[in-house]
Parts: structure tokens; sequence; C-alpha cells
């Protein structure tokens, strides 16, 4: 009965498993192949060179930019879009009333597609007519004024700024579906004891919501390290390089300077990176949930 | 009995493997009696003049197939890429000559068009194929109109300010000052995008260092360098430009793909546009009450400038079919593109829809007052320079494209830019 059960379920899986090793597995050893060479990606012939498109990497001023921002990426979006996340997931599912026309209007980025966001956003910051510039010179701040995506200096934190809108609503879902796993006796119990609202988040709702707070974090990481679609419909990685990321510099020279051996590389690093931050979290995460 | 189920789910895995790998080889490619073209004409009036021609071309080749496919710009560049990567090219694919061609033919994917090249010539202008021509060979056909960048404006924004249009460096800079004192942007220009910056450093490298500069700089001919003083005299010009303010704030961010530069024209907040004459194209569809409003002038002359003021930046061709090797009617193809494209009912339909077909007196076709100035323009040229970003080896393209963009961000120095450039070329040529 046992292995009847098991052969049930890998036929059912079987499908899933093998689009899931050809088209994610699968790329990563072949990445890492095509990474030794160089190659157009069209060409037959690939010329080896060893390590040196990993010699090139590392001596690669512009890699070492996008590097930086995909950093300072991943360190804003943990920082500011968890936190907001929380907060937001703590008001909509709170017995306030319109708590849920709240949770259905903060709702509507996630809904919206990358390109749908990146183009409204472009519009929002434009600086002849843009949103965000004629709302500055409406209350008369019109000296705050910028070419938001202009700016080298400005342009990562604008650009942050949408991801951030664009992710918030996610993560405000996944803590509002937690929240509603806190058991309701703790909370009360607390209330009965004396226990603030304050006192009773800190010590009993944020200690629950650990894993789901781990979860989130990982998700973020991860999916700062490999993002590339807003930024790619907003800036292409510009102006001067100032929004570049590893993916977007990876498909430019995959794809637009046809270096599919370099491109591949930058993939491979950034597979690397990924992987090994995250298993560093996910260590960190655990050690800390011992005793809770 | 564990052994025998893992061996069922080997035997599973590699027969699924096979199937997909099987269902892969098929691609764009067609059975035979089938022609598959890619184009990246989405918009506009073009895609129904080349249905058209398709819909002909099976009329008068029963038990032929052709099926054209638009797709659109960006994602066409990677969808072409993987399917030339995989050996499944469409039988004619579009492109648009220059570096990016040049990559698929070195890598054996692209057949010359050699055969009807003579039976072209009698409609094209022989300087269209110059993009496509390669060691003498020839890999394609322009199947739509020339291009040429223009310095666009309304008349009646230059007739309410007292402007001329400039002939010379000195009055543009007169005409930008007098714009901007008037609260009139100079010059729109949104440079996300990059290849509109880019069509400043061009002429102004053509305006002072002539045609050849960047020939001789690219081929490598003695004394040839990206790094010459005309190339460094361009940089300053152009950054000169950047410090009188002529731009619009934050331009470095604008899009060109969602109009952002020329919806100041249209508003009449800005004064001139360097651009395509798709514009005009452009205009008709966003602005239609622009249209008549709208004139150009050729870039400006410099002071001391080796450059011939005819010489243009644009295309002779701009959007080329080209076929590849794995298509397995090649006769068919060929006579596709020697009886369809550029057929008599064809220059006229494109001519009609404001294009300056690559043919031979396009300017009699032309009834639009602004077409028929750039077919004259370009009858009159001392030489038209391709785009550098689609004539350059791609990655050299991007980092020219990049290169601009910090030059007009005031990042990067003249020199700075003309080395880069050199040091590019040279790694190039190594290869």
């Amino acid at each position: 009965m046992k292995k009847h059960n098991f052969l049930a379920a890998i036929l059912f899986v079987l499908p899933a498993l093998l689009i899931y090793c050809f088209y994610f597995v699968y790329p990563i050893p072949a990445s890492a192949y095509y990474s030794l060479f160089r190659w157009n990606g069209i060409s037959p012939q690939k010329l080896y060179l060893g390590f040196g498109n990993w010699v090139k990497l590392v001596q690669d001023e512009l890699f070492w930019k996008s590097l930086t921002n995909n950093l300072i990426l991943v360190v804003a979006s943990i920082v500011i879009q968890l936190p907001m996340a929380l907060a937001l997931g703590l008001l909509v599912s709170s017995q306030l009333r319109g708590a849920r026309l709240f949770k259905l209007l903060y709702f509507i980025p996630m809904m919206l597609s990358a390109v749908a966001i990146g183009i409204t956003w472009k519009f929002i910051y434009e600086p002849n007519y843009g949103l965000l510039n004629g709302a500055l010179r409406l209350v008369g701040l019109g000296g705050l004024a910028r070419g938001w995506l202009g700016e080298p200096r400005l342009a990562l934190a604008a650009v942050i700024a949408t991801i951030c809108w664009q992710f918030i609503p996610f993560y405000m879902v996944i803590f509002a579906a937690a929240l509603a796993g806190v058991p309701q006796e703790l909370l009360e119990a607390a209330y009965i004891d004396g226990a603030s609202p304050a006192v009773s988040f800190f010590r009993i709702t944020l200690p629950l919501l650990r894993n789901t707070i781990r979860t989130a974090a990982i998700l973020s990481l991860t999916g700062s390290l490999k993002y590339f679609g807003l930024i790619y419909v907003m800036t292409e990685g510009g102006p001067d390089h100032a929004t570049e990321l590893l993916a977007t510099y990876m498909y430019k020279q995959a794809f637009t300077g046809f270096r599919m051996g370099y491109g591949s590389t930058v993939a491979v690093f950034m597979f690397l990176i990924s992987f090994l931050l995250t298993v560093v979290v996910l260590r960190l995460g655990r050690r800390e949930t011992v005793y809770a | 009995m564990k052994k025998l189920y893992v061996l069922l789910l080997c035997c599973l895995f590699l027969l699924s493997a096979a199937l997909i790998f099987a269902g892969g080889q098929k691609g764009a490619t067609a059975e035979k009696g089938k022609l598959v073209v890619w184009d990246v004409q989405t918009t506009g009036v073009l895609p129904g003049i080349l249905d058209q021609t398709g819909q002909e071309f099976m009329k008068a080749n029963p038990g032929i197939e052709l099926e054209i496919v638009h797709i659109q710009n960006d994602p066409f560049k990677t969808k072409l890429k993987v399917a030339m990567g995989a050996g499944t090219p469409p039988d004619i694919f579009h492109n648009w000559g220059g570096g990016p061609l040049k990559e698929y033919i070195d890598s054996g994917m692209v057949d010359t068009i050699d055969e009807i090249k003579s039976d072209l010539l009698k409609t094209y202008i022989p300087a269209s194929f110059d993009p496509v021509t390669f060691d003498g060979k020839t890999y394609g056909a322009a199947y739509s109109g020339l291009t040429g960048v223009f310095f666009f404006y309304r008349k009646d924004l230059f007739a309410q300010y007292g402007l001329t249009a400039p002939k010379t460096q000195g009055e543009f800079i007169s005409m930008g000052d007098k714009l901007k004192a008037s609260g009139v942007v100079p010059i729109t220009l949104a440079n996300k995008t990059k290849w509109p910056g880019s069509f400043f450093y061009m002429y102004l490298a053509d305006r002072y260092g002539g045609a050849n500069m960047f020939l001789d700089a690219l081929y490598r001919k003695p004394g040839g360098s990206f790094e010459a003083q005309g190339y460094i005299q361009a940089g300053q010009a152009l950054q000169d430009l950047v410090k009188r303010g002529f731009f619009p704030p934050g331009f470095n961010g604008m899009d060109e793909d969602t109009g952002q530069s020329r919806m100041l024209i249209f508003s009449k907040k800005a004064g001139v546009h360097l651009m395509g004459n798709w514009f005009v194209g452009q205009a008709t569809k966003e602005s239609p009450e622009t249209l008549d409003q709208l004139d150009l002038f050729p870039f400006p002359s410099v002071q001391g400038g080796k450059g011939d003021p005819s010489n243009l930046i644009g295309s002779p061709g701009q959007n080329y079919y080209s076929i590849s090797v794995t298509c397995k009617n090649k006769a068919k193809a060929l006579e596709y593109l020697k009886t369809n494209i550029m057929s008599q009912a064809f220059i006229e339909a494109l001519a009609g829809a404001g294009y300056v077909p690559p043919v031979k007196g396009a300017s009699t076709y032309t009834k639009d007052p602004l077409m028929k100035k750039v077919a004259l323009a370009f009858e009159a040229a001392g030489h038209v320079q391709v785009y550098y970003d689609q004539f350059l080896p791609p990655a050299m393209g991007e980092l020219h494209k990049d290169l601009v963009q910090s030059l007009f961000g005031l990042s990067i120095t003249p020199q700075e830019v003309a080395s880069r450039h050199e040091q590019a070329i040279i790694e190039e040529t190594k290869k």
C-alpha cells in the first residue's frame, strides 16, 4: 500500500519535476560550463578561456558597481519592505472600520505587471509633467522638483521606492495571513494580565511571527538579488549605470552585447551569492528559534 | 522492487527529455512549402502593407505558404538570438544591418542575396545595401523607408519668438539662448533610451572631423583613432550644450519609447527635436494638429569643422530582410524579396504612408513636403553615416551609448569618452 502511494505520487510529480529539472536545474551547470568560454551565443565555435571570464569579472568595475547596487537594494528591501508590510498587515487584520477596504486597496500593486508599474512610475517621475514634480510645485515645493530617474544620485533611490511599492502588498498579505494564525487566547490572556498593546505585540505577536519573518526575509533577499523587471523598464540600468543590477548587467552582456560566455559568468556568480546568502540567513534564523 | 521503480523513473525521465528535445527541434524553421518571416513592424501602416505582399506572393505561388510574424522590437532581439543559437531561425528575418548582423554572418547563419542583387539594383539606390554588405557580399534587402536624422521644429513657435532655422553652430546657440530666456526648453531629449543622445555625438563628430574620421578609426586605418581631435571637440561641444542648460531637466531619465521627448514639442514647451524622420509618423498619430506646423533643418555646421554640412546620420535602408542558411526554399525566399518587396505598388504604398523608399528618384514619389525634404537631403548628401550603435560590433555599440549618456550627464570628460572608445575598438580587433 505504501509503495503504491509512492508510485502514484511520483507519477503526479513527474511532469512538474521534469519541467523543473529542464528549465531550472539544468541551466545552472550549463551556465557554469558556458562561463568558461568566449562565445557569442550563436556560433558553433566556442573559444575555451578556462577561468578567463572569472578573472575579467573580478577586474570589471561595472560588475562591482552592479553588485554594490544589488546589495543596496537587498538591504533597502528588507529594511523598508518588511516593517512597512508588517505595519500594514497589522492594520488590515485589525478590527478597525474599513480595514477590508484598505486590504483591497493596498493589494492593487500586487495585481499589476512589473512593466505596467514601471511605465506608470516613469510618468510619475517624469520631470516636466510628472505627478511627483507637479505635486511638489502645487504645494510650493517646486524647488525640490528633480529629474528623478535622470540624476545618477537619485535614480537608484527612486527605483527602490517603486520596487517597495510593488512588493509591500505581497508581504502584507503574508503577514496578514500569519497574524490570523496568532492564537487569540494568548492576546486575551495578556490583556487580562494588564499588558499594553505594545507589550503584547512585542512579547507575543512578534515572536510568533518569527518563522514568517524569516521566510519573508529570504524571499525578499533572493528576489532582490535576482531583480530585473522594474529596473529594466524604468532605467535600463542607467543613467551612467547608477541603477545597474547584476541581472540587467548579465542581460546586456549576454543578449545585447553578444557575450554569452561572460553573461553566463555573471549569472553563475548571481546563483552562488544568492545561494550563499540564503544559507547564511537560514542558519542564523535556525539558531535563534531553538528556545522560542 | 524499489530498484524497479527507480529504473522505471529513469526511463520515463529520459523519454520525456527526448520528447522535449524532439519538440524543441521544430522551432521557427518551417517545413518545405512554407516560408516564415519575422519582422518588428507592430504599429502604423507597415504591417498591413507587408501582409499585403504576403497575400500577393501566395496567390502567385500556389503551394507555398508565407507566414509573416510581427514581433515587438525589444522581445524580437532576444527571440531571434535564441532561435539563431538553437539553429532554428525563421527563413527570412528582420535586422538593421551593421554589427549585430555581422555576428550572425560570422556564425554562419546568414545566406547572401547576391543572386538577385543586380535585379534589385534596378530599383534600389546602391547605398541602401551598405549596411548589409560585408567583404563584398550582400546579405539583405531593405523593406521600408530610409531614415535620416534632422532637427525638427514648430514653425509657429519659431515665428512667435522671431527665430529662423540656424545654419551654423553660432546661430544655433543664439537660437537656444533666446528660447531659454523665453522659458522654453531649447532642445528636447529623452536620453534614458541612450540612442537619441548618440545622434548629437555622431553629428558633432561628423561636423568637426569629417565623415572619414569614424571609418578610419573603426577600420584601423593609419592615423585613424577615436581619440582624434574631432572627437574631443565633439565631446566638448556636446557638453557645452548641456552646460548652457539647453536640454530639459532630468533628460537622462526620460524615455524616448514612451514619447517623453516629443510631448514637449507637441505642447510647445520645447524648441527643437533632433530625431529620425519617423518622428513625422509619430506626430501624425499622436498629435495631428502639430503636423502642418512641423518643419526641419539639417544639423548646423561648426566653425573650423572638416565635415561636409550635407552629410547625414541615418540609415539608407533602416529595416532589412535577410535569409537564414536554414531556409529550405531559398529560391522562393529570393523571389519574394525580388518581386514583392519594392514592387511599384509597394513603393507607392510606402510613400503614401509617409516613408521615403530607398529607391531611385524617391523624391518624385513622395508628396508630403517634409518627406520630400528628407528625400532631397539624401540625394544631396555627401555621405550617409549609419548609426554607430547599429554599425559597431554589438558590445562596443552598447559601450558607445553608455559613454555618450555619461558624457551628457557630465560625469565623464570628452577625453575619457574618446579613449574608452579607442580601447574598446582595440579589444574588438584583437578577437
